[in-house]
């Protein structure tokens, strides 16, 4: 059971933290924030009450979290801070990345009227968005390391803002579940391609090519395939699909338009497989 | 295990998929090996080579899944004994419980390795063999 207790009610989400905010509970906490951006509310409360040390080494979990948040137009506060810890973060130039305030009022006064309010009526899209993130990440990781046989990792989420660069070849699947539909795509660049191709068949590629470029279809079939299995189980009514293979990136509608607006959430990828990342995007149909 | 005569024939919309197979069963010494990229092209090829020793099929392909292939297969006396695996990325336990009940020899989920592909070839030859009580 994880040491940091999440509760949520009317747009807030607090996290109570432990006693001891050390490197082992940065890693924990890192695990445990990677699907939140998926969230719908808006304001994250760090409950400092029953902290009694904390070490330096978590700072890095801090600042993660506050650029996930930011990346999202999310807010961060903490309370019950001791006037020692406060002292702390100022001294360490944290001040900014912890924001602490005196209470939960106070931190929702602090954010604009437009972003405070009440979620009620999405929290199940919402659950299913980090639901479906969370089993998709996995999916990826599991199909990469077993079919291309290279170690790869998950780094933080963010909300996509715009094309991302450097895509050579993307798969796309729509996702349809009931009233819910979006989309899932691997996008990869040339070098992370050639190193799943190459992992996946033990041969040397220098470009891709109209043979090995279906390739990238197959991955996004096996990491569907996977997540469907997992979240049918759970309820979703995910049916048969088939990729879509993009040479550069797969641009939503908005992005055509240069909009600023995106529904997608990317959770980049890092190892030995090179540096690739996934797009989620899933929503309530429009009526 | 299945010979180096056996004709195979492997069945999958996506090419580097087929190669990915063609490659294992070659570890294994399977070489003369037909493609199909989806049952249907699969259904015509199987009549031209009815002496086929063995399908390896995909399910979620164009114009003829690969349960329908095997439903077919099953259906028709010449292929009534004819291996038949699904290498298949549907996993869910009414999927694998519908090919069984079409009469699947045996059932890879993908992702897979060349190891678990062997392994399942190795449990079908061997069933397929063994003495009849």
């Amino acid at each position: 059971m994880s040491r940091f207790q999440v509760e949520s009610a009317n747009g807030v989400v607090t996290v109570r933290f432990p006693s001891l905010l050390d490197k082992a509970a940065a890693t924990e906490f890192q695990e445990q924030f990677k699907g939140w951006i998926m969230r719908s509310e808006d304001i994250y409360i760090l409950d400092f009450a029953a902290v009694l040390k904390i070490d330096r080494e978590f700072y890095r979990a801090m600042i993660n979290l506050k650029s996930t948040l930011k990346s999202g137009s999310k807010y961060l506060f903490s309370v019950g801070m001791s006037a020692e810890h406060v002292n702390q973060a100022r001294s360490d130039g944290m001040e900014g990345v912890f924001q602490p305030v005196k209470s939960v009022s106070e931190a929702i006064s602090r954010v604009p009227r437009t972003t405070a309010s009440p979620t009620t009526g999405s929290v199940n899209v919402d659950r299913s968005s980090v639901e479906l993130l969370q089993t998709f990440l996995f999916a990826t990781k599991k199909a990469v390391e077993v079919q291309c046989k290279r170690k790869t990792a998950a780094q933080s989420p963010y909300r996509k803002k715009g094309a991302i660069p450097g895509v050579a070849i993307s798969g796309k699947m729509q996702l349809v579940s009931g009233e819910n539909v979006g989309s899932f795509s691997l996008c990869l660049s040339k070098e992370a391609f050639i190193a799943l191709y190459e992992g996946m068949f033990d041969e040397r590629l220098t470009e891709i090519t109209a043979e090995s470029e279906d390739a990238a279809g197959e991955m996004v079939n096996i990491i569907y395939g996977l997540a469907k299995t997992e979240l049918n189980k759970k309820g979703y009514k995910f049916g048969l699909a088939r990729p879509e293979i993009v040479r550069g990136s797969v641009l939503e509608p908005n992005e055509k338009s240069n909009s600023n607006v995106s529904n997608s959430v990317v959770v980049p990828f890092a190892g030995e497989s090179g540096q690739f990342h996934i797009e989620v995007e899933f929503k309530k149909r429009a009526s | 295990m299945f010979t180096s005569t056996t004709k195979v024939l492997v069945v999958d919309d996506m090419g580097t998929m087929r190669k990915l197979v063609k490659r294992s069963l070659s570890q294994l010494g399977l070489n003369t090996i037909e493609e199909a990229a989806d049952g249907q092209i699969a259904w015509t090829k199987l009549n031209e080579v009815p002496d086929t020793g063995l399908v390896i099929s995909d399910w979620n392909m164009p114009n003829c899944s690969g349960l329908e292939l095997l439903k077919r297969v099953r259906s028709d006396s010449r292929f009534k004994n004819l291996p038949f695996l699904l290498l298949t990325a549907e996993g869910e336990a009414s999927q694998v419980k519908e090919a069984l009940v079409a009469g699947v020899d045996a059932y890879v989920l993908k992702p897979f390795s060349h190891e678990s592909l062997t392994e399942k070839l190795t449990q079908v030859y061997n069933r397929r063999t063994a003495p009849k009580p």
